[in-house]
């Protein structure tokens, strides 16, 4: 088994809720993909060619100046458990993690950067900050990839620009997107509104863990759709006009159900963290529920002034305990393999040793 | 594109009739006439059931069906057959094979609305990378050969070719 120590600690920068807009937009993440030249993309791909691409990478990251902080971690030995908690860590896909042959994942020591091999593509290069920061994730995730660019021909076209395995992410190869938490919206059933208004800016809006899943704790991605046509501070600018919109649309709500609704709204969050505090069982999805009203309870003023219902809990505890509870997260924190019925149980016990911690404060 | 309705709203709902006589009509509506004509639709399609859907579409047209056909990548081996079915492509090369036909350019522009790249350009590396590389690919193809040459027991040509890959690898290994 990998000793994943080294590479993950207790939790990604990312997760610190530090980021400007974090009461809304819980992280921003802006993915580059890549294929190099002179090998075939994944679909007609052979054990030879992943092994000769994946060992000229490793090598070309380990001995960069820039770039030898990252930790390259192997994915072909590593058991499917550690591979879901990258999953689950966002540091690399599920494609990549339910893949086969020789592949692998650089990560940087913060969790912000992650550099997955032979996934859909050769390369696909991502950064994840805290809150609402594309410019700024850009900026590193270009900065990575003409470190890897010194040493790697990347394949191009004139006409058709970086050259993809699936023709939705050729040109740029650059999707950003921002991950929102909109409780005030879905529960002034106001989502709908703003699927069809982005879906028709040819944006796409995803659920918690990427393509076709549900809206889960209230969690939205939105990203761009089109990648080609657009240059990469086209389509940052673009993403920069959309999100923030949503967020006053959300604050705004939140205001709103505060004068209007403030004891039910009060009674909803407080009700939500009684059972995250005492339950003896929690599913992952009722989990979800109860802690996206408590996220909005820590979140209910404006950035100039702050609301929380329960000051003793930070964004970061409630980030990190997101992460935690996950399924496979559970299972390295047991130790030993778990039966559904058995991570409900010990997802509770974490939540109830870890907030036993925060004075419930009235 | 607009809407044909409106001609206000951005299309984003295209509709391909086939007809009898394999006659292709095509419709772009956006969402709110697309509902009024009672065209229903999965909102939350993935993009790859929309790429499959454009791809099924332009194979049932008319006399491009001959020249799309015929279209195989030299490198990889794929086919256009292959590329619509799994929406992937095999290779960088295959790019500019498809591109023969006229259907490609539009199938990239029903995607992304356009069809030419605007963003950054990669800067050349070194020569030492793109020499490891194409050494790597030789390998790679005299490999193969030796494979079958020795099937077809064609055992004076498979020397050969065992002996070259031998001077790749020692070149290789002295380059490090």
């Amino acid at each position: 088994m990998v000793d994943f120590s080294e590479i993950l600690t207790d939790s990604g920068e990312w997760l610190k809720g530090t980021g400007p807009d974090a009461d809304v937009v819980m992280s921003t993440r802006v993915r580059l993909a890549r294929n190099i030249q002179g090998f075939p993309f994944h679909l007609k791909a052979t054990p030879d060619s992943k092994r000769d691409l994946a060992s000229i990478v490793r090598r070309k990251v380990e001995s960069s100046k820039t770039l030898r902080g990252l930790r390259y971690v192997c994915l072909e030995g590593v058991e499917p458990v550690d591979r879901v908690v990258l999953v689950e860590r966002h540091l690399i896909s599920r494609e990549l993690a339910d893949g086969e042959g020789d592949r692998g994942v650089a990560i940087g020591r913060k969790e912000t950067v992650s550099i997955m091999v032979n996934e859909e593509d050769h390369l696909r290069i991502q950064v994840l900050r805290s809150g609402f920061q594309p410019e700024e994730a850009a900026a590193e995730v270009e900065s990575i990839e003409r470190s890897l660019e010194g040493e790697l021909p990347f394949s191009f076209h004139p006409k058709y620009g970086y050259l993809t395995a699936c023709p939705t992410n050729v040109g740029t190869g650059m999707r950003v997107s921002a991950m929102l938490h909109i409780p005030a919206l879905v529960l002034a059933k106001q989502v709908e509104k703003f699927f069809n208004a982005l879906a028709q800016m040819r944006y796409a809006v995803r659920g918690l863990y990427g393509e076709g899943t549900q809206a889960l704790g209230d969690f939205f991605q939105v990203s761009n759709q089109v990648t080609l046509g657009r240059s990469e501070a086209q389509i940052i600018d673009e993403l920069q006009r959309v999100v923030p919109e949503i967020v006053k649309y959300e604050r705004d709500m939140r205001q709103r159900l505060m004068a209007e609704n403030r004891n039910e709204l009060e009674d909803k969050i407080w009700r939500s963290f009684g059972l995250l505090r005492h339950a003896r069982t929690l599913s992952s999805e009722e989990m979800l529920r109860l802690l996206s009203m408590v996220r909005l309870g820590l979140n209910l003023g404006t950035p100039e002034k702050p609301h929380s219902v329960i000051p003793g809990l930070s964004i970061k505890i409630v980030n990190d305990l997101f992460i935690a509870t996950q399924p496979a997260h559970l299972q390295k924190e047991a130790q030993r393999p778990l039966k559904p019925e058995e991570r409900d149980v010990v997802r509770a016990e974490v939540f109830r040793k870890r907030l036993a911690r925060v004075t419930d404060a009235q | 594109m607009l809407c044909e309705a409106c001609h206000q709203s951005q299309a984003t709902v295209h509709l391909a009739e086939i007809s009898q006589a394999n006659l292709k009509k095509e419709t772009h509506l956006c969402e709110a006439c697309a509902a009024k004509k009672g065209v229903t639709y999965n909102v939350k399609m993935s993009i790859e059931d929309l790429l499959g859907g454009l791809l099924k579409a332009q194979q049932v047209a008319g006399r491009q069906t001959a020249e799309l056909e015929d279209l195989k990548c030299p490198e990889c081996g794929l086919t256009y057959a292959e590329f619509a079915a799994r929406a992937r492509f095999g290779c960088a090369h295959d790019y500019t094979v498809f591109s023969a036909s006229e259907n490609f350019p539009k199938l990239i522009e029903r995607v992304h609305g356009r069809i030419q790249h605007t963003g950054k350009t990669p800067t050349s590396p070194g020569g030492k990378a793109q020499e490891e590389i194409s050494r790597l690919a030789e390998l790679r193809r005299l490999e193969t050969d030796l494979a079958s040459l020795v099937q077809q027991e064609f055992y004076e040509k498979a020397a050969a070719v065992r002996d070259r890959i031998k001077q790749l690898k020692d070149a290789m290994e002295g380059g490090e």
